[in-house]
């Protein structure tokens, strides 16, 4: 069976190497457009812009890179301009479990299948996070808390209600046990800008965030970070525990990546993936996403359309457990 | 009708109308215990309140002088033709920049423009339409890098 | 005391590079233009400017994006007192009384006061952000949703005193404003709200796609009237852009008035110079003695809010320098722009980088040094181009707005929102409902009601939250008191 699969990777591995070198190849003949489907400074648009420098910093590519920001609906009006392009290998817009999200609660009907799924590049752990003088000193105290008088304990989470923080929320109380429903979430629609302020000020006792919004306040001591959504302890955040370590059984990585406009041919893809694969390996990138607070989780194309098929059973069921979903 | 009770009338039915929509939406949601449908419920009836006492004050003291509305659209109808004109061409402008591109369309609605605003001037009016497109184009598309669609004329473009 | 004097030349050592005051010169004239359109604010020039800092020193990159954002708080208000175009939704207010003294041929003197009360609000707010950065910031983060929720009250209130004629018709256009921002998605759950079926309106109302229909296309068609007539200028006055004793002396109150109150206002999360620019107008009106001549060209209206405008700008400076946190849209870019070049500001920005952090606000002073030294005499070829005709000045507008339309969003369906509310905007005019509420209401109605839910489920449901917390009851009692005093001033002037 093990020779079977070896086989297997061999000629595969051969089918791609000849691929790639028997066919004349693709490459982008104008300024290559990475789209933002949101405003300057958010998650997608550092993904996009780190790319940028990261591709132009290292030659990877020979054409000008620019970044453009389409913000509105939640990514659908950046994503609904990518659509548009159909056939052109120049343009790549960012993408998350968003795509997949909106499309489960209902409030957009775009989905991976619409395009080319061509990366997926980073992750983001997410963070529970308090004010440093806060008697929470791990996540199950602060459930306890939640648990013994719900309406004391006010979460503020952001931009929108049912995204990925408030989902992981949802399932950490759902775990220990806590309907879902008596949570009292303060929802910021300026997200991290809004809501490390408003944990600083004692206006709500925690927050559900992504870890670079937290991180520069707990290395500092103004805030404590209390668990995380990773796998393993991280190598820039000793001390913290994940989630699973302290007995909650959930690992969410919050990744990012590129799709691309349908209907591409086979070679525009695999330029894609070469350009990608390396990209992921250069010191440029690495640096960035470290300052970042990201980690590395690079798919290739083919890699991440499977697993986005997977991911989406996973998250519909997910939303259904905890109640977003009927 | 006088300006005060037009615009009275106006916001409450406009009010009213909101008050109404905001009645339909759903009550609530996980996580949030207002809901999305109070904010608007108080609105619409600030409006229909506004609106209703504004109209009332009005009619009560009639004696004071009128002040009628009119929107000239007899007197002043040369006026709310080229406003038609414009709306009809703004418009036209959104939906078609994509297809024409950048320099096309706009070229084309400051022609539309210009000929109404300053008519007999044929000559002058070309010179301002392109150059106005053309400057532009090479003011944000070129040295800000906004990303202006090129269209029809993709492939002439020397830039 | 001599410590922040000892970072403060640490700073200016830092700054004072020969690369660095070029790119300030730069920063501050591409930033003026980019401020100066209608649909390119501050956000949008720092954004742009991102590729061209990478390959820079940090301290520099950061010095040139805050040149661009202060340039274009100076420039924003060029085109509201030239055209009654705003630049960006802060120099709305620039319109009231700016574009008035254009009409009388005294544009010269509106773009020099601008400019003047630009520097010293910003020189002013630099002095609070060099002194009193850490005690503001602490005072800042007291503000939770109740307090946000009553000084947004506060302000909407106020805007009322600023129209003549009926309190109703103003409450009638800041409800209009409200009902505005509801339609779309609801930021807090994503349900789609008041679009009857249309797709396109669940993206929300970009206001200032209504700013451009409102102020600039309506301008277009209130002047079809009079084609013919060319500004009413004095030959003689045309070229000169100074100020008398008399004017300086007049604004030189407002303006000291209205820098600590932007100042604080820009250091509140979410909150920008909008609402500090239209509160400072009304605080100015309701204290002149001649309030009638607000909005007919008095140049206390313009120098105030400008000043407020510049100070705020200096004020979310404070969240980015001792947070981390992005106090303002461009401040967030500015952010995002600094990680990618290798600094992460956070609370320990000035202990471990004192550099950059101290670099940028000597830098801040520099510019506005230069920034003044731009604007000054950019405005003398700016006040030549009133000589154009109308019928020609007025398809440049007309154009400029398209531009600024479709730079916004790229979208469609924008033209036809703003085509709609060009002709609402002319209409209105016709009926004396005023255009200012509506547009404010329209700018906080987001926050206001994010504001207003967030409160109600923190107190679980009683309206009580919003007077037991001090802050948010003083605001509420000087909402109450400005609309009576309205209400007084109007029986008065009727009587």
């Amino acid at each position: 069976m093990k020779k079977l699969c070896s086989l297997f990777v061999l000629v595969a591995l051969v089918i791609s190497v000849g691929t790639l070198s028997a066919t004349p190849g693709w490459k982008p003949t104008k300024t290559i457009e990475l789209v933002a489907p949101a405003n300057p400074g958010g998650g997608w648009d550092m993904l996009c812009r780190v790319v940028q420098k990261t591709l132009v910093d290292e030659k990877l590519v020979e054409k000008n890179v620019i970044v453009v920001n389409k913000p509105g609906g939640g990514g659908a009006v950046g994503w609904k301009y990518l659509e548009g392009k159909k056939g052109q290998g120049e343009f790549l817009a960012a993408t998350s479990t968003l795509l997949m999200l909106n499309n489960l609660l209902g409030s957009s009907d775009l989905t991976y299948k619409n395009f080319n799924p061509i990366a997926m590049l980073q992750a983001e752990w997410i963070a529970v996070a308090v004010k440093a003088d806060s008697p929470h000193k791990g996540i199950n105290d602060l459930l306890t808390a939640i648990k013994a008088n719900p309406s004391a304990v006010p979460i503020g989470v952001g931009p929108t209600l049912g995204n990925n923080d408030h989902l992981v929320f949802l399932s950490l109380a759902k775990n220990f046990g806590i309907d879902p429903k008596t949570i009292k979430f303060i929802v910021y629609p300026g997200a991290g800008g809004e809501i490390v302020p408003a944990v600083l000020g004692d206006h709500v006792k925690a927050t559900v965030i992504g870890l670079g919004e937290v991180l520069e306040q707990h290395r500092a001591g103004k805030m404590r970070v209390l668990g995380i959504t990773a796998d393993k302890e991280l190598e820039f955040l000793p001390g913290v525990k994940t989630f699973k370590n302290q007995g909650i059984d959930l690992i969410f990585p919050h990744w990012r990546g590129l799709i691309a406009a349908p209907g591409l041919k086979p070679e525009q893809i695999a330029y894609w993936d070469d350009v990608f694969s390396k990209m992921v390996e250069t010191k440029t990138w690495k640096d960035q996403i470290s300052k970042l607070g990201w980690t590395n989780f690079y798919q290739s194309s083919s890699v991440h359309t499977k697993y986005l098929t997977e991911q989406t059973e996973v998250f519909n069921d997910l939303l259904t457990t905890v109640g977003l979903k009927k | 009708m006088s300006k005060n009770l037009f615009s009275g009338l106006l916001a409450a039915g406009v009010g009213l109308a909101y008050f109404i929509t905001a009645l339909l939406l759903p009550e609530q949601m996980m996580g949030d215990r207002l809901g999305p449908k109070v904010f608007p419920l108080i609105v619409g009836a600030a409006a229909i309140l506004a609106g209703a006492g504004l109209s009332f004050f009005e009619i009560w003291k009639k004696s004071t002088r009128k002040d009628e509305v009119d929107f000239g659209f007899k007197t002043e109808r040369d006026v709310w033709v080229k406003i038609a004109v414009l709306t009809v061409a703004g418009i036209f402008y959104g939906l078609s920049i994509d297809f024409l591109g950048f320099i096309l369309a706009t070229t084309a609605i400051m022609l539309v423009a210009t000929l109404l605003i300053n008519k007999g001037h044929l000559k002058q009016n070309i010179t301002v339409s392109v150059l106005f497109s053309i400057v532009s184009y090479l003011g944000f598309g070129i040295a800000l890098q906004l990303s202006l669609p090129r269209g029809l004329i993709e492939n002439l473009l020397p830039f | 005391m001599q410590e922040i004097f000892a970072n403060l030349a640490l700073g200016f050592e830092t700054a004072f590079t020969l690369t660095n005051i070029i790119w300030v010169f730069i920063g501050g004239v591409l930033g003026t233009i980019i401020g100066m359109l209608p649909g390119l604010g501050p956000a949008t020039g720092v954004a742009i400017l991102i590729p061209i800092t990478f390959g820079m020193n940090p301290a520099t990159a950061l010095i040139t994006m805050c040149a661009v954002y202060y340039g274009a708080m100076f420039g924003g208000s060029r085109a509201s007192i030239m055209i009654n175009t705003p630049g960006d939704a802060a120099s709305i207010v620039s319109c009231f009384d700016g574009y008035p003294m254009t009409k009388q041929g005294r544009a010269g003197a509106a773009l020099a006061i601008s400019a003047i009360a630009s520097f010293i609000g910003g020189m002013i707010g630099m002095i609070f952000l060099i002194f009193l950065t850490q005690p503001i910031a602490n005072a800042a983060l007291k503000f939770g949703p109740a307090e946000m929720f009553s000084l947004m009250m506060f302000a909407l209130v106020a805007t009322i005193s600023l129209s003549e004629g009926s309190i109703l018709k103003g409450i009638i256009a800041i409800t209009f404003g409200l009902m505005l921002s509801t339609i779309g998605l609801d930021a807090l759950t994503g349900i789609t709200r008041f679009t009857y079926g249309i797709r396109s309106l669940e993206d929300s109302i970009d206001f200032l796609v209504i700013i451009i229909g409102v102020y600039a296309i309506t301008e277009v068609y209130k002047n079809f009237r009079d084609l013919d007539t060319v500004y009413n200028l004095d030959a003689k006055s045309i070229g000169k852009v100074a100020i008398t004793k008399q004017e300086f002396k007049q604004s030189i109150g407002p303006m000291l008035r209205a820098t600590p109150l932007g100042f604080f206002v820009g250091v509140l999360p979410g909150m920008g110079a909008t609402i500090a620019t239209f509160m400072d107008y009304a605080m100015e009106k309701s204290i002149s003695k001649h309030p009638e001549k607000f909005g007919k060209g008095a140049i206390e209206g313009l120098a105030g809010p400008e000043s407020a405008n510049n100070a705020c700008s200096c004020g979310a400076m404070v969240p980015l320098l001792t947070l981390g946190i992005p106090g303002s849209g461009t401040t967030a870019v500015m952010l995002g722009a600094l990680t990618l070049i290798g600094v992460r500001p956070g609370p320990l920005l000035f202990a471990q980088h004192p550099d950059i952090a101290w670099g940028v606000i000597a830098s801040m002073l520099l510019g506005n040094i230069i920034l003044i030294l731009i604007n000054l005499p950019m405005a003398i070829p700016l006040v030549q181009l009133l000589r154009i005709p109308n019928r020609l000045m007025l398809p440049s507008v007309f154009g400029l707005a398209i531009l600024g339309t479709y730079f916004l969003n790229y979208s469609s369906f924008d033209f036809i929102l703003v085509m709609i509310t060009a002709i609402l905007g002319f209409l209105f005019s016709k009926i004396d409902l005023p255009i200012p509420p509506m547009v404010l209401a329209l700018i906080l109605g987001g926050t206001t009601e994010q504001t207003f839910r967030n409160s109600m489920v923190l107190s679980d449901g009683s309206l009580s939250i919003l007077f037991q917390k001090p802050l948010s009851a003083v605001f509420l009692v000087l909402a109450a008191v400005s609309l009576l005093y309205a209400l007084i001033k109007r029986r008065k002037k009727a009587a």
